[in-house]
């Protein structure tokens, strides 16, 4: 009896097993049919889970009956059942919430506490829009800098400064083009337009094995797929920025949309313009002789194939230009002398490219890339100095700089039961252009015309292969290693470097987990910032013999709490971080040759990082709020540097603070505002002179030391007032007025001497916007 | 709306002007304290130049001399002298000459009623170590060059070169820091000389184009470690105060406790020789 009952039970057993099968999803948004991406996808009956993953597929094993709930934030839950009779794909409409306004905050969409990778954030352009703004223009990277660890740097930046890291040792990645250039018009408004996001991945701590190249932070934008459903598209109009977004389907299995951007700065300098150019072609007084203009554009579009349900094929373009001009004349108006002309304009351009392949085959995921990017900058200074009677030296100097990739990527993602294994291959071929200079030189007296120029082409390859697991151990621990290998040739040399990756997550409860993680990441591409330009010109490096790969071990340990019931997220992670082959910029660049641009470096620097990062989040029935502090310290060591001593980071800040918050009045009112406080950043100032001595020494100031003191403390209060209207038609626009330093403290971005005494410089205080927004 | 737009416009540019205000800022405040710049070496003695720091910016041509000073001559942490102030640019300059040696290390050290004691690390003093050969070559402009060749030798910290004509006195005291530099080789480190065999050069004017036979000396000095930390920090400097942007001053290096400077030792090894000259004619 005692057997037969075994046998029974064993062919129960068989089969269960022969009725469990492979259920397959995508999930779309009802409304726009995006793919709906993070979603927990949870089989009621079973009580299996996955997530969907940044193309919005899952994968399930489920029985003959499965009730799958799909929850997202930004989106009502939904449960769905399902019959089953073999392995099966569909697809799921998720309908997002109807409320007008939604729910605000800055958390990933997956639980952080269940996140088995520490010190990943997922952002939504609902969080992005949420907080006020600089010129009311929603900035991807200003929300990323109200996470703990992330800084803007100094005011007015749209660069970020991840875990002590550089401005250079993020990868930016929209749609996989890697942007080499993030900021627009010398960093007052970030390159990524937030109408087209449709999610953001950060990484400052741990990092999966598909991500390598750089040593801080990864940003990888998705852009959104294009309503499917009806056109649609939006038009902002802002005090100095202005943009539209269209979006449609072209046929059944065809999306595109299409986004444009522009400022008008130079627009409202247009009388200041007319009149220096005037004055420019004859003798007349000018009421101005200089004229500085700036101005911006950027487009972006996708067109996305949905060849069938378990497939599809999306093409992104992206370009990005900004112009600044700088306009002198010396006024002579000596008989018929022409004015002395001083002209320079600064170019800066990013463009891309990228097609991708997805295919899902249930459990297999298959995601194909191929990429290309281009980043140049031109910097064109024309001096014409008039030496009488209408005789003139002209001098006229172009200086380019340029890095271009392409890449190809494919990546496989295998999801089991207790398995999300990936592993994929990644070829980028480099072309860097560090300097290339033409100077002329032109003497009409003598007829004399001279020109010279230099070229310096570098090429490189970055071959990485990857491996990664995520391992799911227990209910309460979880595992993910990876190994990445890279091989970067260059013709005369070649580095090869590992980099394992391991993170572990034990869950202490329902409610908290606690969580371990340590990264190698190596970068061979460097940025030297000459700051020489007056617009921080980023010139692309090569490694070679003498400037090594950048090579960075991050350490982090955190604990994470979150309440779903109570609507309350809460974290602390402590990092250390060390940076090695660091380089940093050695004046004068701009005064060197061609050839001498990868000399203007100082090299073999080290990094070290550490800090405490906390973060509070909570969420009332109207009010969505949240901090964030950083305790951090940040030094670097340079040989030649400060005398080969420790010296604090240029933008190192002890303390840093953020409050943000967002408050629903009702479906037509929201106000926001945010609080930033930060300690002041390091400066260099001398502490005395002594003049010219009579044994050879020069005039000189004394320093105690590289960053010797520090800025006044920086703080900020933002507030932004929006109005939502819709018509009866069901035309919905927004009206928004921000107010930017609502206080007007003059924040110091810099000090120096004058007469004797430290004076600050600051950029801005108080600035009021608005924008009006229409969405068709 | 559009008025109210173009005066949004108009404070946005108004209030985005640059702004500027006097701050205090914690770690810079002045205070007067003695500076030190000094060298020793076995043909030149000891010179050191004493003087009182001013506040930044203060646009003054005038050392000033710090009166209660008494200036002596240390090795290993001993008074062994006390340098008298010298004649030229009495109370500033203090000079003595002094039987020094090579391997022994010398310091200096300053004290002052009013303003304390100001000492520098002692340096070890370099060995005699000559160039293997010199060559002297003329440019177009008149100009010439001195190239000395060596062999590398890893236990000194930095090499240092200049040369003169005879008709060209620039005074031994100044001439050690006076020097054209040629290029960045006129220093050379230890870090750099990944070689075997190196090379550093300098240019030298003569007084005048007029001349048959010109002679020269050509110096080939050897650095004490500190002495080449300051070189090399004095050439970052001053490439760091051409640079407008204020986040790369570079500090100079220094060496003084209680008080700024340098002090440095350095050891000469001379050559002289004679290049032909030429007449050079002005249209």
């Amino acid at each position: 009896m005692k057997h037969i009952f075994l046998v029974g039970l064993l062919i129960a057993a068989l089969s269960s097993n022969a009725q469990s099968f492979k259920l397959t999803g995508h999930l779309v948004d009802t409304e726009t049919g995006e793919s709906v991406l993070y979603a927990n996808c949870i089989d009621e009956n079973t009580g299996r889970g996955a997530v969907a993953n940044n193309f919005g597929y899952f994968s399930l094993k489920v029985g003959s009956k499965a009730r799958i709930t799909i929850s997202c934030i930004g989106y009502a839950t939904t449960t769905t059942e399902f019959t089953i009779h073999g392995d099966t794909t569909v697809t799921i409409g998720v309908s997002p919430k109807t409320t007008a306004i939604n729910e605000v905050v800055v958390s990933a969409t997956v639980p952080v506490r269940e996140q088995v990778m520490m010190g990943k954030t997922t952002l939504t352009p609902e969080m992005i829009k949420s907080i006020p703004s600089f010129l009311a223009e929603p900035d991807l990277i200003k929300t990323l800098a109200y996470l703990p660890g992330i800084s803007l740097g100094r005011e007015g930046y749209s660069n970020i400064f991840v875990r002590g890291g550089d401005r250079g040792q993020n990868l930016a990645l929209l749609d996989g083009i890697k942007i080499y250039n993030i900021s627009h018009v010398g960093g007052f408004l970030s390159l990524f337009n937030s109408d087209i996001v449709k999610s953001v991945d950060v990484y400052k701590g741990g990092f999966p094995a598909q991500y390598g190249g750089r040593t801080s932070a990864v940003i990888d934008v998705a852009t959104k797929d294009g309503n499917n459903k009806r056109t649609a598209g939006s038009i902002t109009l802002g005090t100095l920025t202005s943009s539209a977004f269209l979006e449609s389907p072209l046929g059944k299995k065809v999306t595109f949309y299409l986004a444009a951007r522009a400022s008008y700065y130079d627009l409202l300098l247009k009388d200041q313009r007319d009149n220096f150019k005037e004055a420019e072609k004859e003798l007349k007084p000018v009421t101005n002789n200089e004229y500085t203009g700036f101005s911006f554009f950027d487009v972006n579009s996708k067109i996305r194939w949905s060849i069938d349900a378990t497939s599809n094929l999306a093409l992104t373009f992206f370009l990005g230009n900004d112009y600044q001009h700088v306009y002198e004349q010396d006024i002579i108006n000596y008989g018929s002398l022409k004015n002395d002309r001083h002209k320079n304009d600064y170019t800066i351009k990013n463009k891309g490219l990228s097609l991708t392949y997805a295919k899902s085959f249930g459990q297999l995921f298959w995601r194909n890339t191929v990429s290309v990017s281009k980043y140049d900058t031109k910097n064109i200074n024309l001096s014409e100095e008039n030496i009488g009677f209408d005789n003139y030296h002209k001098n006229r100097a172009k200086t380019i700089t340029e890095i271009k990739d392409a890449t190809l990527q494919s990546r496989l993602e295998y999801n089991l039961e207790r398995h999300k294994i990936k592993g994929g291959v990644e070829f980028n071929r480099y072309s860097y252009n560090p300097g290339l200079e033409y100077t002329q030189f032109i003497d009409s007296i003598n007829d004399e015309e001279l020109t010279s120029g230099a070229r310096s082409n570098i090429d490189a390859w970055e071959n990485s292969v990857y491996f990664g697991d995520e391992i799911k151990i227990s209910d309460r621990l979880s595992v993910e290693a990876g190994l990445r290998g890279t091989a970067y040739i260059l013709t005369d040399t070649n580095y090869f470097r590992a980099e394992p990756r391991l993170a572990a997550r034990y869950m202490l409860n329902g409610n908290t987990s606690v969580k371990a993680n340590y990264t190698l990441m190596n970068q061979f591409n460097h940025v030297l910032v000459n700051n020489n330009s007056g617009m921080e010109e980023e010139i692309w490096l090569a490694s070679n013999a003498r400037i090594r790969p950048q090579q960075a071990h991050q350490v982090s340990v955190g604990i994470f709490y979150g309440n779903d019931e109570r609507k309350i997220n809460a974290s602390a992670e402590i990092y250390y971080k060390l940076m090695n082959n660091l380089i940093e910029y050695r004046s004068p660049v701009s005064d060197n040759s061609v050839h001498e641009i990868e000399k203007s470096v100082f090299i073999g620097g080290k990094g070290l990082a550490y800090g405490l990062e906390l973060m509070v989040s909570k969420d009332f029935e109207s009010l969505t709020m949240s901090l964030t502090y950083t305790l951090s310290k940040n030094d670097r060591k340079f040989d030649d540097i400060n005398n080969g001593e420790w010296y604090p980071f240029i933008f190192d800040r002890r303390h840093d603070l953020g409050v943000t918050a967002h408050y629903r009045f009702n479906r037509k009112w929201t106000v926001d505002g945010n609080f930033v406080f930060s300690s002041g950043r390091p400066c260099t100032l001398p502490v005395a002179e002594v003049p010219r001595n009579e044994i050879g020494f020069d005039h000189h100031y004394i320093y105690t030391g590289f960053n010797n003191c520090r800025l006044p403390a920086y703080h900020r209060l933002d507030l932004g007032v929006k109005r939502y209207f819709e018509t009866d038609k069901g035309l919905k626009s927004q009206l928004s007025l921000n107010i930017y330093n609502v206080y007007a403290r003059q924040n110091a971005v810099m000090a120096f001497y004058r007469e004797g005494k430290v004076y600050q410089k600051s950029l801005f205080t108080i600035i009021p916007t608005l924008s009006y927004s229409i969405t068709l | 709306m559009k008025q109210i737009f173009i005066f949004l416009c108009a404070a946005v540019i108004v209030t985005a002007c640059d702004l500027e205000k006097e701050i205090d800022i914690d770690g810079v405040e002045f205070r007067e304290a003695i500076n030190i710049s000094g060298h020793i070496s076995r043909q030149y003695g000891a010179n050191v130049f004493v003087e009182c720091t001013y506040p930044p910016q203060s646009h003054t041509y005038f050392n000033k001399k710090i009166d209660d000073a008494k200036v002596y001559l240390t090795s290993g942490g001993v008074k062994i002298a006390e340098i008298p102030a010298s004649s030229y640019f009495e109370g500033l300059l203090y000079h003595i000459d002094i039987d020094t040696f090579s391997y022994n290390s010398y310091g200096v050290l300053v004290e002052s009623g009013r303003l304390g004691t100001a000492y520098s690390a002692e340096q070890t003093l370099p060995d005699k170590v000559a160039a293997d050969s010199v060559v002297v070559t003329e440019s177009d402009n008149g100009s010439y060059m001195a190239t000395f060749y060596f062999s590398n030798d890893e236990n000194l910290p930095g090499y240092y070169c200049n040369a003169r004509t005879a008709d060209r006195d620039d005074g031994d005291i100044e001439k050690l820091f006076h020097t054209h530099f040629y290029g960045s080789d006129a220093i050379h480190y230890q870090e750099a000389r990944k070689k075997d065999y190196c090379q550093i050069s300098c240019v030298f004017y003569p007084a005048s184009f007029d001349y048959d036979e010109l002679e020269y000396y050509a110096d080939f000095i050897t650095l004490s470690p500190d002495l080449a930390k300051y070189l090399k920090s004095e050439a970052e400097y001053n490439t760091s105060q051409e640079d407008e942007f204020f986040d790369y001053p570079y500090p100079l290096y220094s060496n003084i406790k209680g008080g700024y400077g340098f002090f440095g030792a350095y050891t000469v090894s001379q050559t002289s020789g004679v290049v032909k000259g030429k007449w050079v004619y002005f249209e």
